[in-house]
């Protein structure tokens, strides 16, 4: 089962497997929508100066393989569904998500995909409405480690010291825990 | 959006498929068919179910009850009409906030001025009162800082968004579950924004007047003559119009330009209040002309916001500006998805919005300590 990489999760994964979205057996998609906001022209400098780099790496799934009737249906019943006003039992507040967070959420659910992403709403919302499994960056670099397709070394174990700098999200303790178990080194991230 | 558990009922009916049936079929138990009939709402998973099961789409089994938002209310740019699809579109960027706002806690009293009186002596003491409000110094044109103020002491949340080609115009009111709420077209030019922003002040204030469709030329005019009065209190309009005493119609209006770059105002409200006083003007296409070109010394609010490509500084512009939607969305960051927070300050980018949001606890972090 394919995983949807939201942009929270590429930004943190694209460094550890540069090919992640080229070669299959990462498991590992993206949408038009990500991939645009990966590499799009920034209002802001960023704490990304490596981007570039990897604007041709970030192939996203084509719009017309994405957007088809199971696609429609899924995304009217997002929107829908999230514009009845609905209460977050986590935050005591109303899920209040943005377009293309409805939109990847769309694709997740029409095309049976697990969601990546770091955004605590977008996941509640996939969980609690469609339940969709959610998996945390940390948990796909565990599962690449797992099945041999990357090797842990000091210039990986550099980039999740540089997700604290980037002030990335935390990562699931148990995750923490198995990426010990599996690569030997001390997780320094979030 | 309103579920219409009936409406499954019939469906049901008509397909000839009985709940515990249809239940089966969804994967849930009949008791909980039986609480989506009574009108509780299936899940976003039971909903594809359901819509699968019947070939519809979700949307049949909803009615769109409105919400707490009232219609925008406009002021005309230039030669622009108010027409359905500009309602519509306003409309639907006020429902972009609408969970915001539902979010964030009770507006609270705000100030009110009660009068159905529309004459220009009301103009005038409504308008002196805004000025006090302002804080703006006695006799000078409100500049920027005095207009914002304004607004924040008339509990006023200023959201800056790029609007459509469609919805033409310079700024617009509405209120949303309570709040007060100005929307400023961020294309437009410094020099325009004051008179917009108390224009849709006056309107704030007053709200309970019933404008229908969003436009009531009367209502436009109040608004508008109230508005001057307020930028333009009358010794500045003295000050100016004893300077352009003697002059030809050329040297008038290069003391006007001059005047408007100093005081950073557009021409067409001076040139209002100078003929309310009598005074003999240029030919109003030389004006035009001159604030034409007067206009082009000054940076739109776009250009303001993103000169520095610093989120800093962006948020420090925005705070000076907005201070109390930025504190409203300060309040709400813990539950705010990062992409939604950028789509609130028309940032359409994920990490273009979390550099706000990085900036914004920052902020938070500074006021807890």
């Amino acid at each position: 089962m394919y995983v949807l990489c939201d942009t929270c999760s590429v930004l943190m994964l694209i460094r550890i497997a540069p090919d992640m979205f080229i070669d299959q057996k990462y498991d590992c998609v993206t949408v038009p929508e990500v991939r645009q906001e990966f590499v799009q022209t920034k209002k802001f400098k960023t704490k990304y100066p490596w981007r570039e780099k990897y604007v041709a790496k970030i192939r996203a799934i084509p719009k017309t393989q994405l957007d088809n009737d199971v696609f429609q249906k899924a995304h009217s019943t997002v929107r829908t569904v999230h514009d009845t006003g609905l209460i977050n039992p986590r935050t005591n507040k109303l899920f209040d998500l943005s377009r293309v967070d409805k939109l990847i959420i769309s694709y997740a659910v029409a095309h049976n995909y697990v969601l990546s992403s770091v955004d605590n709403d977008l996941v509640d919302f996939a969980e609690q409405q469609f339940e969709k499994s959610v998996v945390r960056p940390l948990g796909i670099i565990n599962d690449w480690l797992g099945r041999g397709l990357i090797d842990w070394d000091d210039s990986l174990q550099s980039i999740i010291d540089d997700w604290t700098r980037c002030g990335e999200h935390r990562q699931p303790i148990d995750e923490i825990q198995k990426f010990k178990s599996l690569t030997g080194y001390l997780y320094v991230g979030p | 959006m309103e579920w219409q558990g009936e409406k499954l009922k019939k469906l049901a009916k008509d397909n000839k498929l009985p709940l515990s049936r249809l239940a089966g079929l969804v994967g849930v138990s009949r008791q909980t068919a039986n609480d989506w009939v009574k009108g509780q709402i299936p899940k976003g998973i039971h909903l594809i179910s359901l819509c699968k099961i019947f070939s519809i789409m979700p949307d049949y089994f909803f009615v769109d009850t409105g919400s707490a938002i009232t219609i925008p209310v406009h002021r005309k740019r230039l030669n622009a009409k108010i027409t359905p699809e500009l309602q519509k579109d306003a409309l639907s960027l006020a429902r972009e906030y609408e969970f915001f706002f539902r979010n964030e806690s009770e507006a609270g009293v705000v100030p009110v001025i009660r009068t159905t009186d529309r004459s220009a002596d009301s103009a005038k003491k409504i308008a002196i009162k805004l000025r006090e409000f302002s804080g703006v110094g006695k006799g000078r044109p409100l500049d920027l800082e005095s207009a914002f103020n304004l607004l924040v002491q008339l509990g006023i949340k200023v959201v800056f968004r790029k609007f459509t080609d469609i919805t033409k115009v310079y700024a617009f009111y509405t209120k949303i579950y309570g709040h007060r709420v100005i929307f400023v077209n961020t294309t437009i030019s410094e020099i325009d924004i004051i008179f917009a922003l108390i224009h849709e002040a006056v309107h704030a204030i007053r709200d309970e007047v019933q404008v229908i469709d969003g436009y009531d030329a009367e209502e436009e005019g109040f608004c508008d003559l109230v508005a001057n009065h307020v930028q333009f209190p009358d010794e500045y309009v003295v000050d100016v119009s004893t300077a352009m005493k003697g002059l030809d119609s050329a040297a008038q209006v290069i003391l006007l330009k001059n005047t408007a770059t100093t005081h950073r105002h557009a021409l067409y409200g001076i040139v209002l209040r100078l003929e309310e006083h009598g005074v003999a003007l240029p030919p109003m296409p030389s004006i035009g002309g001159a604030n034409t070109n007067l206009r082009k010394k000054f940076n739109t609010l776009e250009t303001l916001f993103f000169e520095d490509s610093d989120p800093r500084k962006f948020v420090a512009k925005l705070r000076k500006l907005s201070p109390l939607f930025v504190s409203a969305v300060v309040n709400q960051l813990d539950h705010l998805p990062t992409r939604k927070l950028g789509e609130l300050f028309g940032v359409d980018d994920y990490i273009d919005a979390d550099s706000i949001k990085q900036e914004l606890i920052k902020i938070r972090g500074l006021s807890e300590q």
